[in-house]
């Protein structure tokens, strides 16, 4: 059934269409550009929607979708399990506590080049992988029912803890960390992008260069060992570089949730389950399928943008259910 | 090639291998016997290396495996689990190209003489007409079977396989049987097998261990555990034994309804 798929064909195509997407984004909107305006000169309307607001929401969602689908990807796999993804499993919610705890606090200034709100974000982020992967550990393996419901535990225990901060905040800030909530790519300048930047590299690198172990890890821990992965190293590591892919994202953009279902699915329809090309894949098609979903919440209602969480959450609610329907089947 | 000294685990506070002592040499099929509970899979997955490291000393071609990464013992020992595995989602191919992994890495991937080796081992029992099927649509059987092929795959001198025929028909087990006593010779593999089948054990295998409650309680050549009294010793249960019409070897016959 797998045997006649194409992997290299369909990559060749999905890059066809991350330079279509990066190329047509930032001249579109409500204000189109043309390719002239761009060079100048300086100072126009223009130019500032194009340089100032345009590419670096467009650099932003590229790269948060990438990382948000590797690390939906990374953990389906590390999870054995087609349901767990950054949002499922209640990491981005642990993410968004330690970035609003750090933002609430005025926690300012960064660690090794890293903005500290990212950093807060990982300290929440790895906080519940960890302990959903103890969890699931225990006891030799976790049905997909109980890790589900220990990620919709976790997710609801750090959002009664952020409604905890939003009451004790003043209104302005509350009001800001409630938008942010809601997982949005509205940003002035490129800092979203630094944040995640360092996050995508490494992530990307990681998970490539672990491609064959992941497959192996898909196919069982036993059988992974037996063959000569060191199982709990690469896994440790391959936790790590999920999780803080999660924890740049949420930091950049707030938790949108999703992105990290669907767009891995799509890909294993599409390629197979052969981590190279999927990996491959995640970078390809996670970004412009932010920035697309991004583009339609900006022009869905007028005159107003909607946070592109919104967006992803009701085209990935259906298609969870669907997952979830097909998977009793 | 394999070489266990004093093996002791225990899980739970409950002593599950005590120490267990036993050598598996090139070329030769040793079967492992004895009752469930007994130790067996404990036994292969410590020399699979795929539970952690016990007290004792497991040798893999004259090397201490605690001394080898996961890779280098790789290459030297092969481990088939037993066909209760959860669902895989691979198809057959795919799951025997992953046990090319103990050769490749970044700078050296997947070429020409990886891929022969997967077909042949695909070919080699029998299964390179199901090569595209996903694993979790074949039956228990076919399963057991890509599970061997990968084995095969990994081109280790060693092969440690844990109940093979657990779910099989007869014609099946006997297949798999053939195929394990035909690489062993062919390809001079050491081969240690753990299994209920007691006759197709002293039919195939040169040499017999039996573990009762953790400890080597008989060893030998099949003529030597083809008795009533050291299948007593291994199983607790008197059995009935009878010569094969043509190699004249004592097995087990179930007793008849109201015999004595």
């Amino acid at each position: 059934m797998r045997g006649g798929k194409n992997p290299a064909a369909f990559l060749a195509l999905f890059a066809l269409v991350f330079v279509a997407v990066l190329l047509a984004a930032p001249f579109t909107g409500r204000e189109t550009i043309r390719p002239g305006e761009i060079f100048g000169p300086e100072g126009t309307t223009r130019f500032f929607i194009f340089w100032t607001l345009r590419v670096p929401r467009l650099l932003v969602g590229l790269l948060a979708g990438a990382s948000l689908s590797l690390a939906g990807l990374a953990f389906q796999t590390l999870f054995r399990n087609p349901l767990a993804t950054p949002f499922t499993l209640g990491v981005s919610s642990g993410a968004a506590f330690g970035a609003s705890l750090a933002v609430m606090l005025g926690l300012r200034g960064a660690f090794l080049g890293i903005d500290g709100t990212a950093l807060a974000a990982l300290a929440g982020a790895l906080l519940v992988v960890f302990f959903l992967y103890g969890l699931s550990r225990r006891g030799g393996g976790m049905s997909t029912l109980h890790l589900l419901l220990a990620g919709v535990a976790v997710s609801y225990f750090f959002s009664a803890l952020l409604l905890f901060m939003q009451y004790q905040a003043d209104f302005t800030e509350t009001y800001r960390v409630v938008r942010w909530l809601m997982g949005r790519l509205e940003s002035i300048g490129y800092a979203g992008s630094l944040t995640i930047l360092p996050a995508f590299v490494v992530g990307t690198i990681v998970l490539f260069f672990y491609r064959r172990e992941l497959d192996l890890l898909a196919t069982g821990d036993e059988i992974a060992q037996s063959r000569g992965v060191p199982v709990d190293a690469v896994r440790v590591r391959l936790f790590l570089a999920a999780s803080f892919l999660t924890a740049t994202s949420v930091a950049a953009c707030g938790p949108i949730g999703f992105v990290g279902l669907v767009v891995p699915h799509i890909l294993r329809m599409l390629l197979g389950l052969s981590h190279g090309p999927l990996v491959m894949g995640s970078v390809l098609v996670g970004g412009p399928f932010l920035v697309v979903c991004d583009a339609i919440a900006r022009n869905v209602v007028p005159e107003s943008e909607l946070p592109v969480g919104i967006v992803t959450a009701l085209l990935g609610g259906p298609f969870f259910l669907w997952l979830v329907v097909r998977r009793r089947g | 090639m394999l070489r266990i000294e004093s093996l002791s685990f225990a899980r739970g506070g409950r002593a599950i291998l005590r120490g267990v002592s036993l050598s598996v040499a090139g070329g030769e099929f040793v079967a492992l016997l004895g009752p469930n509970g007994a130790g067996k899979s404990t036994l292969l997955r410590h020399a699979a290396g795929v539970l952690p490291a016990p007290i004792g000393t497991i040798f893999l071609d004259g090397t201490d495996r605690a001394r080898l990464s996961p890779r280098e013992a790789a290459r030297i020992v092969a481990y088939v689990p037993q066909g209760r595995e959860p669902d895989i989602p691979y198809s057959a191919r795919e799951i025997v190209a992953q046990a090319r992994y103990p050769f490749l890495s970044t700078w050296r991937p997947a070429g020409a003489e990886d891929r022969m080796r997967v077909e042949r081992a695909l070919d080699r029992v029998g299964i390179a007409a199901l090569a595209d099927r996903v694993f979790s649509t074949l039956s228990g059987g076919e399963q057991q079977k890509v599970l061997l092929a990968a084995a095969l795959a990994q081109d280790a001198r060693l092969l440690l396989v844990d109940e093979p025929t657990t779910f099989l028909d007869p014609p099946f087990q006997e297949e798999i049987f053939r195929v394990l006593s035909d690489v062993c010779r062919r390809e001079n593999l050491a081969l240690l097998v753990a299994t209920h089948e007691v006759n197709r054990a002293l039919l195939a295998a040169d040499r017999i261990v039996a573990l009762r409650d953790g400890e080597v309680v008989r060893e030998g050549a099949p003529g030597e555990i083809a008795s009533a009294e050291a299948l007593e010793a291994i199983y607790g249960v008197r059995f009935l034994l009878a010569r094969h019409p043509n190699t004249d070897r004592l097995l087990i016959v179930p007793r008849a309804e109201g015999s004595a």
